[in-house]
């Protein structure tokens, strides 16, 4: 059984009369990769910012390796590192300067700060005052600070914020690999749904200040199906038989010589027997399912992040 | 880790800050500079002005530009990392927030430290080079009547009296500094926090003025008390018919001590209640 490297139990937070979180669940299973996304205001930042120590919790719990945040910081927070929207550096200090701080700060070894410059590719600037580095190389130093000292838990807030495609292609790569050939375990939220399709292995989608769907991905989108592809022998006969007997379905043929029809599987019988019916049987069938987008902003009622 | 090894690992962070930054050398500076400044352009208005008077001068000047860099030090502790939004950065690791006051609390008391020992060092080579920290003495004028000069000062009494100001002066900065650190827990921002801080300054040093309060209450409610030690050192060089207030060092401390630790008492409460949003 896969042992939870963070738990969130019933957590809110209120500002007054406005409830940021509503009472959110939520659990981080030992080396996997948890997408966190969520509509602009939906409650990602505040979670985050309440792991991470910033904020108080107005009610529920926070545990880290079983230990609860509130009760034992010290002894919950020791493995978990954070990068909470965009990084801020000593400006004036250069930037191995300022990973020695986090190293000291994260009982690191100086061997780690140069391995992470070399891995995010800052060893030509380690030198120069970070005010002059970019977005890009500071969003790169942050994630630097974020893995040093071999860390449990990497909480990264948009770390894909600034990078240019080349960067994000590496960046993917880097917590790709982290969490491979490490075991780290990531936590991290983004506004870029193709990059928490390609890299996370669940996912939690808040919205309004609660977490409406939470499981795996390929489980939401399973339970998303938004219709069939279905091959027959003659499919042009095949479409004007369904086009018929399922006008709702609204049929349509494909390039690729299957027919597409639109609804859930409650169709399935209806379309079974129509065909069946009208001598041409299916060949091959399989479910359309939903993209991660179409099905955020299904249950976002269509807010984009 | 235990409590001890926490701070004393982020009181290494907090000197690799400052010793990485151009803060601590440009106050370093500016107080020897004004210290050395006052030692040379110190007009002395009487006969009798000594070496001890422009000492004292000297270090009062630097103790000033002293005190209002650790005032700026210490209301920017926090509210400057907070909108530089590296105390996010920094927060999240397995510490807890009184560490980090208490940390920057020792690291602002040995800024204040340098900075003192920088005025004190200047202003001592100032009187040096004035003719020297010997004893204060006193010749006679009448004509025709030729006596040896007579010690009202020994050398090692004023030295006595200077040590002591420098540490009641000590401890006055270190107080600046930590009241700096709380008003800094209170803001995310660093032009409220100075300014804050700035008003506050401004309406303890001129209370006599703003308030009418009496130099009873003044000294009931601020560390004045190095100044009146220099004053006192200034009349003692200048072999005025003047006595060494004994009292004025413990009561310096005393009050020295409460300020600081309510200071930093009150900063542990504000900042560990604190949610950090920016």
């Amino acid at each position: 059984m896969a042992t939870a490297v963070l738990e969130v139990r019933g957590l809110t937070k209120r500002y007054g009369a406005v409830h940021a979180l509503a009472g959110i669940d939520l659990t981080v299973e030992k080396g996997s990769i948890y997408g966190f996304i969520g509509p602009n205001g939906a409650g990602k930042t505040t979670t985050i910012r309440i792991v991470a120590g910033l904020v108080r919790a107005t009610a529920g719990d926070v545990l880290l390796h079983g230990v609860d945040l509130r009760k034992d910081r010290l002894a919950a927070a020791k493995g978990l590192r954070t990068l909470v929207e965009v990084p801020a550096f000593y400006g004036n200090l250069s930037g191995q300067a300022n990973l020695d701080i986090f190293a000291r700060l994260a009982c690191a070894d100086r061997a780690d700060v140069a391995r992470l410059l070399q891995r995010v590719r800052l060893t030509h600037a380690k030198d120069r005052p970070v005010r002059g580095y970019s977005l890009g190389m500071r969003q790169r130093l942050g994630i630097a600070q974020a893995l040093l000292g071999r860390p449990d838990l990497v909480v990264l807030d948009e770390p894909m914020n600034g990078l240019d495609p080349a960067g994000m292609h590496e960046m993917r790569e880097l917590i790709r690999e982290e969490n491979r050939e490490h075991g780290v375990t990531f936590f991290l939220s983004s506004h870029l749904l193709d990059d928490i399709q390609r890299l996370c292995d669940r996912i939690g989608v808040l919205h309004r200040g609660k977490l409406v769907a939470e499981g795996r991905i390929e489980d939401l989108l399973s339970s998303a199906v938004t219709g069939f592809r279905l091959r027959c022998a003659q499919p042009t006969a095949a479409l004007a038989v369904v086009a018929g007997a399922l006008p709702e379905a609204r049929a349509r043929l494909d390039g690729d010589g299957t027919i597409h029809v639109a609804g859930d599987a409650s169709i399935l019988p209806r379309l079974h027997r129509a065909l069946l019916d009208a001598q041409h049987p299916v060949v091959e069938m399989y479910p359309v399912r939903a993209s991660l987008e179409a099905y955020f902003l299904d249950l976002t009622e269509g807010v984009m992040g | 880790m235990n409590v001890a090894a926490r701070i004393g690992r982020l009181v290494g962070v907090e000197a690799q800050k400052v010793l990485g930054g151009r803060g601590l050398v440009v106050g370093l500076v500016a107080v020897a500079a004004v210290t050395a400044l006052t030692a040379w352009t110190h007009a002395p208005d009487s006969a009798y002005e000594t070496a001890w008077t422009r000492t004292a001068a000297a270090l009062g000047a630097g103790l000033w530009a002293a005190e209002i860099f650790l005032l700026v030090a210490g209301t920017t502790a926090i509210a400057g990392e907070t909108a530089a939004g590296t105390l996010k950065m920094i927060l999240p690791h397995a510490y807890r927030r009184s560490d980090w006051v208490v940390a920057k609390a020792l690291i602002l008391a040995a800024q204040a430290l340098a900075l003192l020992a920088t005025a004190v060092a200047v202003a001592t080579v100032g009187g040096m080079l004035a003719g020297g920290l010997g004893d204060v003495t006193r010749t006679s004028d009448e004509p025709g009547l030729e006596l040896p000069p007579e010690t009202l000062q020994t050398a090692a009494a004023m030295t006595g009296h200077l040590v002591s100001s420098a540490f009641v002066s000590l401890a006055a900065l270190i107080t600046t500094a930590w009241v700096g650190l709380l008003i800094s827990c209170l803001f995310d921002a660093v032009v409220p926090a100075v300014s804050t801080g700035f008003l506050l300054f401004l309406g303890f040093k001129s209370a006599g003025t703003l308030f009418g309060a009496g130099p009873d209450v003044l000294e009931a409610i601020y560390a004045w008390y190095p100044g009146a030690m220099l004053d006192r050192i200034e009349a003692l060089g200048k072999a005025l018919n003047e006595g060494w207030r004994e009292g004025l060092a413990g009561r310096g401390l005393r009050l020295s001590a409460l300020v600081a630790a309510v200071a930093v008492a009150l900063s542990l409460v504000v900042f560990t209640r604190r949610d950090l949003q920016s």
